[in-house]
């Protein structure tokens, strides 16, 4: 619960500085609040979630040192702690992580396994980049890495159980390879970063491609309740991922402009990796806290709200160019994460006063 | 008439009935993977089954060591076995040996999923 809290505490100070970047007219509590946005949502609280979430399954006690080290990093970084210290815990946090998928790997040495260790390693290396003294727009390629290939790993996993052939299979690794081969272009030399983009974009319609023709969730989507509201996140999710590549692949700089970066960026993090983790709260909630998160149909309220806002955002903010579209939308993005963090919350209550009652 | 379906000469009564581990066996189909909106026991999630008197020892996997999963279902077995009134002690044990393959998944299930 402790780490759990720390994810949270950091998602709130993320979302702060993401109204921030958005123009509102808020207190900036610190001045990096705005620029730590990025590091804050994708390794302080995506990182501490995720390693949890991995603890959990491995069952060993020094596991939880990933997400302790990562929800400590993120805290720091929020509070105003120097910058290099929590970075110091993200990276200590992405070597404990990459230790837990070594000993997944000697149990299961399987190719999903090596696809989420791929994801920890490019955690690793965007807090690598970063002490090293990059950017964050440099390294923002290898924080999508970390969450994309985690999360297509695990699709990969699941989509044994409606038979991985081996044509899926190599075009999963095909599709992986060239995303992974872009983020390394990338970072060769700041010439190549077009080039690595463009490459990295093509890997991620590759990817896309490959869970909408092979991800169980299209045979899964057909079962009602849970079940069709997970595949229905990861499905919706396919499509941003499809739009983040096609972005990417079109743009090559993603610096070059506000709106190309603000389009590129947020279709994947949020577009996919969001409603991602909307979809699979009711797995991982239970997991890492004990509780029961049963579904409850509202939970569509959420999904919508981030999908609508996220495409108000896109296409009326950044590529119509109206500001008063893009904020809304930026807000809309935001208000959904809180309506899924009350609404679970509230599942969760009224599942305890049930079993208490009964 | 009574049902022969139900009679002392029904078929069931015949062939005796199942041995207590499958009963316990088939109530462990209420326990669902949210994910995939399939039973544990169709999938081949549970190794094993022991009965002891009223104490029950279930040895379960999950479909990878990365998936966090395994206490959920090893709470959902206990809570199942429990409430059912079958057993008064229910222990899980998770384990990966041997590894889960789709292979193990029932026919009807494997067919579901387009096998």
């Amino acid at each position: 619960m402790p780490l759990l809290a720390m994810g949270v505490v950091t998602l709130l100070a993320a979302l702060w500085g993401g109204l921030l970047l958005l123009g509102l007219s808020l207190p900036t509590l610190r001045s990096s609040t705005a620029a730590d946005h990025g590091a804050l949502m994708t390794l302080g609280f995506l990182g501490t979630v995720i390693s949890l979430e991995r603890a959990v399954a491995l069952r060993r006690s020094w596991g939880f040192a990933a997400p302790a080290a990562a929800g400590a990093g993120g805290v720091l970084m929020a509070a105003g702690a120097p910058s290099a210290l929590g970075w110091s815990l993200l990276c200590l946090g992405s070597v404990v992580f990459l230790l837990i998928y070594a000993v997944v790997a000697t149990i299961d040495p399987a190719p999903h396994v090596f696809a989420m260790a791929a994801g920890g390693l490019c955690w690793y290396v965007a807090t690598v980049l970063w002490l090293g003294g990059w950017s964050i727009p440099r390294l923002v390629p290898w924080l999508a890495g970390f969450l994309v290939l985690t999360v297509l790993g695990e699709r990969l996993e699941l989509a044994r159980v409606a038979v991985l052939t081996r044509p899926s299979l190599t075009a999963f690794i095909t599709a992986a390879t060239v995303f992974s081969g872009g983020l390394i272009t990338t970072t060769a030399s700041p010439g190549a970063v077009p080039a690595g983009i463009r490459i990295a974009g093509a890997g991620l319609v590759g990817l896309a491609a490959w869970g909408a023709k092979y991800d169980v969730a299209r045979h899964t989507v057909r079962i009602a309740g849970v079940t069709r509201f997970m595949a229905v996140c990861l499905l919706t999710g396919y499509a941003w991922l499809a739009t983040a590549g096609v972005v990417w692949l079109s743009l090559g700089d993603l610096s070059g402009s506000v709106t190309g970066y603000d389009a590129a960026l947020h279709a994947l993090f949020l577009g996919f990796v969001m409603s991602m983790i909307f979809g699979h709260a009711p797995v991982i909630v239970p997991a890492v806290l004990g509780v029961r998160l049963p579904y409850r149909p509202w939970f569509y309220a959420h999904l919508a709200l981030l999908h609508v806002a996220l495409l108000l955002r896109v296409l009326g903010g950044d590529a119509a160019g109206v500001r008063v579209l893009w904020q809304v939308g930026g807000v809309g993005t935001e208000l959904a994460v809180l309506v899924f963090i009350a609404a679970s919350a509230l599942a969760v209550v009224r599942a305890r006063t049930v079993r208490r009652v009964a | 008439m009574q049902d022969m379906a139900e009679g002392p000469l029904s078929v069931t009564n015949l062939l005796g009935e199942q041995d207590e581990s499958a009963q316990l066996r088939e109530l462990l189909r209420d326990v669902i993977d949210p994910e995939l909106g399939v039973d544990v026991v169709s999938l081949g999630l549970i190794y094993e089954v022991a009965v002891n008197e009223r104490r029950v020892a279930v040895t379960a996997t999950t479909t990878t060591p990365a998936c966090p999963l395994g206490e959920y279902i090893h709470d959902e077995i206990e809570r199942v076995l429990l409430d059912s009134g079958a057993a008064d002690q229910v222990s899980v044990t998770i384990t990966y040996q041997p590894r889960w393959t789709p292979d193990l998944m029932s026919d009807a299930t494997k067919r579901a999923f387009g096998w």
